[in-house]
């Protein structure tokens, strides 16, 4: 073939410039919208740089981790239950946080333990909003008006670090 | 989107270590590098998994977040790419369950069965003909197959391919990679001189 880039009407080129060719067809066809690459960048934004990470252990969505699926019989809206896990190895300092999500429509309504428990200051924070709630002497707290979409929880207590959930898509 | 080049020996490898460590330091600029190497690639496997637009941002951005989250651990660019790969799945795979559709995948056996007229969307304005043919084409091909061709082509586009990212987006060993494209891409070239309607055995392999 002596073709430089367009195969001639009646061969296929090989598989490289098949790719190369479907490459090309797809870039024209569906590019990477301006506005989602937007997304990605300004992510940069909402990193917590002093918090420590308490992992995602538990997730009723997740086939894997999932101790208890919840089963909704009554019409109810779907919950579901999530568990973050922090542990500081060398000082012991360890803290649950189970969360209960409902979801109201386009309308998330978290509801959280802290364990241990004790009050603290939550900082749920989105792409779009950051809202702030307090946690009460027995570790409980209800956030509304959460959005769909990825959220993370900052948990300022007392003397002790931050500690800052896994981004968890709701 | 431009990458940054690293002020040493300014291999890509050293590219993306340089990249991490420079945003860990807190320089946008330097993420926006990392977001330039692998964005159209994480978007491509939104889209392979055949997640609804609103779904598709939102698996989008959750990747990058937790990409952030875990930047420190990141440092070794074929790390990246299977990290990058398997959390875009994860989250995609997830997104679908939560959606309540399931798409046909990881199951070879469908992997050389096209699918009927009835799947082909409607081809966007490709002003070529030929150009609307290989996408006639493509979409005649198994469910399986549009997906490992959707993400390797993202792949094609970049100067540095990742193929840890792409083996690890679409949950096989790297080394199935290659006869996975091949075959893929004999049955789409099956269908291309089909379509074209000259005589088989026209192709010049």
């Amino acid at each position: 073939m002596n073709q430089p880039s367009e195969p001639a009407d009646r061969t296929v080129p090989d598989d490289d410039r098949l790719m190369a060719w479907l490459a090309e067809v797809f870039r024209m066809a569906e590019p990477t919208p301006v506005e989602v690459a937007e997304l990605a960048r300004e992510s940069f934004l909402l990193r917590d740089l002093d918090a420590q990470l308490a992992g995602l252990v538990e997730d009723s969505d997740d086939p894997v981790t999932a101790m208890m699926p919840v089963r909704d019989l009554t019409g109810a809206p779907p919950r579901r239950l999530l568990g973050y896990h922090f542990l500081d190895g060398r000082t012991g300092d360890q803290l649950v946080i189970a969360v209960e999500v409902e979801s109201l429509g386009e309308v998330r309504r978290l509801s959280g333990q802290l364990t241990p428990a004790e009050p603290a200051h939550i900082e749920v924070r989105q792409p779009a909003q950051v809202l702030r709630v307090v946690a009460d002497p027995l570790g409980r707290f209800v956030v509304a008006d959460v959005r769909p979409g990825p959220v993370s929880m900052t948990c300022r207590r007392a003397g002790a670090p931050a500690v800052a959930t896994q981004w968890t898509l709701i | 989107m431009t990458d940054e080049r690293a002020a040493g020996p300014g291999g890509p490898d050293d590219d993306l270590s340089w990249l991490v460590r420079r945003a860990l330091d807190g320089d946008r600029t330097a993420w926006d590098g990392i977001v330039g190497r692998f964005g159209d690639r994480v978007w491509a496997v939104c889209r392979a998994y055949r997640l609804g637009p609103a779904d598709a941002a939102d698996v989008y951005q959750q990747t990058w977040l937790r990409v952030l989250e875990h930047l420190a651990d990141l440092r070794d660019p074929d790390r990246m790419g299977a990290w990058i790969g398997t959390t875009c799945r994860h989250e995609a795979l997830a997104a679908l369950r939560r959606s309540k559709r399931f798409a046909l995948v990881g199951d070879s056996g469908v992997l050389d069965r096209s699918t009927g007229p009835e799947d082909d969307p409607a081809a966007p304005v490709l002003a070529a003909d030929r150009d609307a043919e290989l996408w006639r084409a493509f979409h005649r091909l198994s469910p399986r197959c549009r997906q490992v061709l959707r993400v390797l082509v993202a792949d094609a586009d970049q100067g540095r391919p990742s193929y840890e990212m792409a083996a690890a987006a679409l949950g096989i060993p790297v080394g199935s990679l290659g006869p996975t494209r091949a075959r893929c891409l004999s049955r789409l070239r099956e269908f291309l001189t089909t379509g074209i309607g000259g005589p088989p055995g026209a192709s010049s392999q």
